[in-house]
């Protein structure tokens, strides 16, 4: 195994490792608050900043470690030189048939420039017909306030 | 061999000048999120501008978004299909995709520009095959189930605003919404609404997270459906990567480098990225947005005519010109122009009258929305005509919730107040509506015969919220209890069981009383068998609160009263009432770490000698020495 081949597992590793921790920290602590809730407690929060702070500081090392591997590996330039080389899925090659008639075919199309128009029309359409019946509203209504089920508080 | 050959030799392209389409992401994520004072004041940008979509997936919760986001907006609006035809969300998704395509995925998606600076981490990378090619197809089936399916059958069958993708799956939501409100520490309550919603998509970021730093775009591939909406247009789209037929031979290393699991150039999984650019030995491919070329092949005997790529580049400096003072106005538009025009509205309904506040000022309270201060008086109109006057309710435990039309746990725990006033007649329930949205609450109201509770609507001019301090992140409640100190503020929605337990809570406590009053609430409160008994010393009570005791003690260590303390955090203090006969200061406060601080002496005394002592939950009683002169 060359050096760079080690240098990118161990980066693989650590990556891991602090996706792992930071999963694992979440679940521990969503885990305990189910307990305590099951226990009667219900006013029991599962996390708190001091909580989520506790569980998430043995991430920090790995993570540091693992940025400074990144930066380092950026400048000396090291990184899987796999990823340049042409694909070599022989049975995907073989399902791309003829690449140049398919992609000259849909760039020629004539029939393309009154689809756009006919597209960006409608899209016209439906944006005055959305501002007539409230749509603009509720998008305004929805982005103003947080949605908390979006983003996972409620 | 030229630099250009060389490069194509070893498969390190540089001629898609991934730099340029860098900085172009950077740019968008930066524009898309230009309410940086967000970040700071942990508060969302609630401007007119939200009314309309960004083309990327950018989360319209985060702190920074000065606009919505459309996989959200879609979501709401097929959720709201029922009564308004989702017209505009459609319209909109239809001119970006026509103008744009999926070159949006490739330029302008600040979750693109996360999973390609998660891929340059230097670990072994999977290369697409005709795995992940099955793969990409999974985002249509999330496109149909998530955004489509369950908003539509949830919203329209059943009247429950249930964003699938939103609130399951999307790691744009947690990172820059959930993530980006919680690291404010004005948004601490905001962890008490933490459960499991929250514990699975954190999960699923992190996975989706750590599938990028391996498996180039994973997100946009295998699952945004956004992407996938975007990339039925990809075909007819404005913009995008072309081929020149008369240079194009059919070797195919346009689609043997890409990245992307696409079967020619410019189909529906290609995100206009440039790098078949750069692969391609004709120079056949270029960027185009209709018949101006953006981005084509530079020097060799392909790039055009050099008059051409001059105009080229010069247009560029012409337009990355124009684009900067564009972000350089958003960001002080956002930021400074904009704040300091929304502050010289009036609140015309917020008053606190002077002499509640100098006469409870004079009894150590802080007037605030804190548990433990005095509610700020105020007065609105309610959706039946008449006045409401917070000072009007003193002797009556007052429930303020907020809530809006468009939160769905708002919703579901709106029944559970009316439920409370027909148990507990005694109780005063508002319910005032966010501004956002504010007319459409009335109809929503109608016909749900919850006669008991108080209405308002929340506006810019009136501004209840602002005054409460309240968060953008509904629902919230607060209980005020007799004496009209706040007992209880949270941002979390409610079950019948917590709210009945919390008035009940309130309806015991004491806090504020004169002494006498105290003495006669302690034996209401220990006759009501349904009550909570008060906290014990040290033990955490039924809102998280824990009984502090610090005793004030001189040099020669005598009880010292008179003493008042304040129980500061890193974010607020606290004053306690003037330790009694004992030096004895007692507090009810969340299990947290307080630093104490002294506010006033009586005379003849000097600051105490232990300046720093901090208390918390696992200490017992702590002794602050003051200095008798």
């Amino acid at each position: 195994m060359t050096r760079k081949q080690s240098f990118l597992i161990v980066q693989s590793v650590l990556c891991a490792l602090v996706a792992g921790l930071l999963a694992a920290a979440a679940l521990s602590l969503y885990f305990e608050g189910a307990a305590k809730q099951a226990e009667g407690d219900l006013f029991y929060s599962m996390y708190t900043r001091e909580k989520a702070a506790d569980k998430l500081l043995p991430v920090i090392p790995l993570f540091l470690v693992s940025l400074g591997m990144t930066v380092g590996g950026l400048i000396l330039g090291v990184r899987d030189e796999n990823q340049d080389k042409p694909m070599r899925d022989e049975k995907l090659l073989r399902s791309l048939g003829n690449i140049r008639d398919r992609a000259v075919r849909q760039t020629a199309e004539p029939k393309e420039l009154y689809l756009r128009v006919a597209v960006m029309s409608l899209a016209a359409v439906l944006i005055a017909a959305g501002i007539i019946n409230g749509g603009l509203e509720d998008v305004f209504a929805k982005g103003a306030a947080i949605c908390t089920e979006c983003v996972g508080l409620g | 061999m030229d630099k250009r050959e060389s490069a194509r030799k070893t498969g390190r392209e540089k001629i898609g000048r991934p730099a340029s389409r860098r900085l172009v992401q950077l740019y968008a994520a930066l524009l898309y999120n230009a309410n940086l004072k967000g970040f700071m004041d942990g508060h969302i940008y609630s401007g007119g501008l939200k009314a309309v979509c960004v083309p990327g997936l950018n989360c319209y919760s985060c702190p920074g978004a000065v606009a919505s986001c459309p996989l959200g907006a879609l979501q709401n609006a097929l959720n709201a299909a029922g009564h308004t035809a989702p017209w505009y969300v459609m319209g909109i998704l239809a001119l970006f995709g026509v103008v744009l395509g999926r070159t949006i995925c490739g330029w302008i998606c600040p979750l693109g520009l996360i999973q390609e600076l998660l891929h340059k981490i230097p670990t072994p990378k999977i290369r697409k095959s005709n795995v992940t090619r099955k793969l990409s197809h999974l985002k249509y089936v999330i496109l149909a189930v998530f955004v489509i399916a369950i908003p539509l059958i949830y919203g329209v069958g059943k009247g429950i605003i249930l964003p699938g993708f939103c609130k399951y799956i999307c790691p744009a939501g947690t990172l820059e919404g959930a993530v980006g409100i919680l690291q404010n520490p004005a948004n601490s309550s905001s962890f008490f609404q933490l459960k499991a919603v929250f514990t699975n998509k954190w999960v699923i970021m992190v996975v989706i997270g750590l599938a990028c730093v391996f498996c180039y775009r994973s997100f946009c591939r295998f699952i945004c459906p956004l992407g996938a909406i975007y990339g039925f247009f990809n075909r007819f789209a404005l913009t995008g990567v072309k081929v020149n037929p008369d240079r194009c031979n059919g070797c195919g290393q346009c689609v043997v480098k890409c990245p992307m699991d696409v079967r020619h150039v410019g189909d529906h999984e290609c995100i206009s990225c440039g790098k078949c650019i750069g692969a391609c030995a004709q120079g056949a491919i270029s960027l185009q947005c209709g018949k101006l070329t953006l981005m084509g092949p530079e020097g060799g005997p392909n790039a055009g005519p050099e008059p051409a790529v001059r105009k080229r580049k010069k247009n560029g400096r012409i337009a990355w010109c124009i684009a900067i003072a564009v972000l350089v106005f958003a960001v002080g538009w956002f930021n400074l122009i904009e704040p300091a025009l929304s502050k010289a509205q009036p609140f015309a309904a917020a008053v606190v009258t002077e002499h509640e506040t100098e006469g409870d000022s004079a009894l150590g309270f802080v007037l605030g929305t804190e548990p433990g201060n005095l509610a700020p008086d105020f007065a609105t109109e309610l959706l039946s005509g008449e006045k409401f006057q917070l000072s009007e309710h003193r002797g009556q435990v007052v429930v303020i919730n907020f809530w809006a039309v468009t939160c769905a746990p708002c919703l579901e725990e709106l029944p559970y107040y009316e439920q409370l006033k027909t148990a507990y007649p005694d109780v005063e329930i508002l319910a005032v509506h966010h501004k956002a949205g504010a007319n459409k609450a009335q109809d929503f109201l109608a016909g749900k015969g919850w006669d008991h509770l108080d209405f308002a609507l929340d506006s810019k001019e009136k501004g209840i919220l602002p005054l409460l301090n309240a968060s953008d992140a509904m629902p919230q409640t607060i209980i005020i209890n007799k004496q009209g100190v706040v007992t209880y503020n949270a941002q979390t929605p409610l079950t019948y069981d917590k709210l009945e337990e919390l008035y009940k809570s309130a309806l015991a406590d004491n806090t504020g009383a004169p002494a006498e009053e105290k003495t006669e609430t302690a034996k209401e409160a220990a006759a009501e068998p349904t009550g909570e008994p008060a906290a014990a010393a040290g033990k955490r009570g039924i809102l998280g609160k824990r009984v502090y005791s610090v005793t004030v003690a001189d040099q020669h260590e005598s009880p010292v009263a008179g003493v008042i303390l304040a129980f500061c955090t890193d974010t607020a203090c606290r004053n306690s009432e003037p330790s009694d006969e004992n030096g004895k200061v007692t507090m009810k406060l969340d299990p947290d770490k307080y630093h104490v601080q002294v506010v006033d002496l009586p005379d003849g005394f000097d600051g105490p000698e232990n300046m720093d002592m901090y208390i918390g939950p696992e200490a017992g009683d702590a002794t602050l020495t003051v200095i008798r002169r």
